[in-house]
């Protein structure tokens, strides 16, 4: 007869040793990029085009002036997780092969979700940091989600207020380059691109609706509360991308 | 809106080098959306109320930029509430599901018609099979001897497609 093993009791307290700003740094897995086998064309019908976009040409700095001036040196140097977990989790999406949007989403929320969760939130033990962050939450059913109405890849949630603060697509980097933002950027329309803002731009609290009543026509419409969108196009082969949409 | 940032020595030329590390950057965003106010749209002092238009959801092609409207004639006179005609030249004064004030539940908010800023409970689904909201309307059709007695009563559904919701009388029960 089968002995079946002692279980592991994994709600233990464990001993992190590893730091905040150590995980922080650590760049993201690679993976590999595998023969497409679908294109992403949004056909959302809350997208809506931006009326006005100028470029965050200070994000570097602003990143900068965080760190130096926000970020504590006790935050920076708690411990918030192993590294061996980090090296799970890093392992889960290194050179796995990427063919859809959807598999890019899978492994942001696996790898980038969890870490960024651990060591700005506390989650699974970890210390918070002294000042608060909005967390990274899966969306996935809409109107039950969060309070929102419709579908994005993930979002930032205010977890004290209850508040969605950013709404975030995941996009294949490999069909949204560089090149394309700077034609953004530099006002020349570009098909592609603006198809992504509008996405944006409407995201899902931006809701609206028309409803019609026999022969007469009920106009919904919403504010929108949104702070930022936040676009990620993570590449998580190398160079790994990252692309902010401030919404004004 | 940022140029696209590389990370590493190994990014193009064609990536903006950022010395830090995306980690880092989400968390600086994650930081900064933390305690940032509502940014509602609004009319930038014209008169009339924001519009937000619905996209093609069948295509693919260029969306609708938002549209600044006049608010609906004023001097409209409302029908009895109970024939519930008048909603049919009514717009909406402001839809904020983010407010708990205004949340019944998973798919359920209060909002306010104008002109006359009647409530009225707005029943949305999210997903693109219109079957729940189709099944929901043919049941308050049903019951339409109860409407305002036993049931609220049903006002409206949207015709849209690939958009789901109802919009039902609200009624305000007071707590014992």
């Amino acid at each position: 007869m089968f002995q079946i093993p002692v279980p592991v009791n994994v709600n233990v307290a464990v001993a992190f040793d590893l730091a905040r700003g150590n995980v922080l740094a650590t760049p993201l897995p690679p993976v590999r990029d595998a023969l497409h086998t679908a294109t992403s064309v949004t056909t959302s019908r809350y997208r809506l085009r931006w009326n006005r976009l100028s470029q965050w040409a200070t994000f570097e700095d602003d990143m900068n002036n965080y760190f130096t001036n926000n970020v504590t040196a006790a935050d920076i140097a708690a411990l918030v997780m192993n590294f061996s977990g980090l090296q799970q989790l890093w392992n889960a999406v290194n050179e796995s092969h990427i063919r859809t949007e959807a598999q890019i989403k899978l492994r942001f929320l696996i790898y980038v979700k969890e870490v960024h969760n651990i060591v700005a939130n506390g989650m699974y033990g970890a210390p918070p940091p002294e000042d608060v962050h909005s967390s990274i939450v899966e969306v996935d059913s809409g109107s039950g989600s969060h309070g929102l109405v419709g579908v994005s890849d993930f979002a930032l949630r205010n977890d004290l207020k209850g508040r969605i603060t950013v709404v975030g697509e995941v996009k294949n980097p490999r069909k949204v380059t560089p090149e394309q933002i700077d034609q953004v950027i530099d006002g020349y329309p570009n098909y592609l691109l603006s198809l992504i803002i509008k996405e944006q731009r409407h995201s899902p609290e931006n809701t609206m609706a028309v409803l019609q009543s026999s022969n007469s026509m009920v106009t919904w419409f919403a504010m929108p509360k949104r702070l930022a969108s936040l676009l990620l196009c993570v590449d998580f082969a190398s160079p790994i991308a990252l692309m902010a949409l401030s919404c004004l | 809106m940022t140029r696209m940032f590389g990370f590493g020595p190994d990014a193009p030329p064609t990536y903006y080098q950022c010395r830090f590390q995306i980690m880092m950057a989400i968390y600086y965003l994650s930081r900064l959306a933390q305690d940032q106010p509502d940014t509602p749209e609004t009319t930038q002092g014209r008169p009339g109320f924001v519009f937000l238009p619905f996209a093609d959801p069948s295509r693919s092609n260029a969306a609708p930029t938002i549209q600044i409207r006049l608010p609906a004639a004023q001097n409209q006179q409302p029908m009895p509430p109970q024939q519930f005609g008048w909603y049919n030249q009514s717009t909406l004064a402001s839809f904020e599901p983010w407010k708990k004030g205004n949340q019944l539940g998973f798919k359920s908010w209060i909002v306010e018609l104008l002109p006359d800023r009647v409530k009225i409970v707005l029943k949305m689904w999210a997903e693109d099979d219109d079957t729940k909201k189709h099944n929901e309307a043919k049941s308050y059709k049903l019951l339409k001897p109860l409407w305002g007695t036993c049931v609220p009563s049903f006002i409206a559904e949207d015709s849209w497609e690939h958009s789901n919701s109802i919009a039902l009388e609200y009624i305000e029960v007071p707590n014992r």
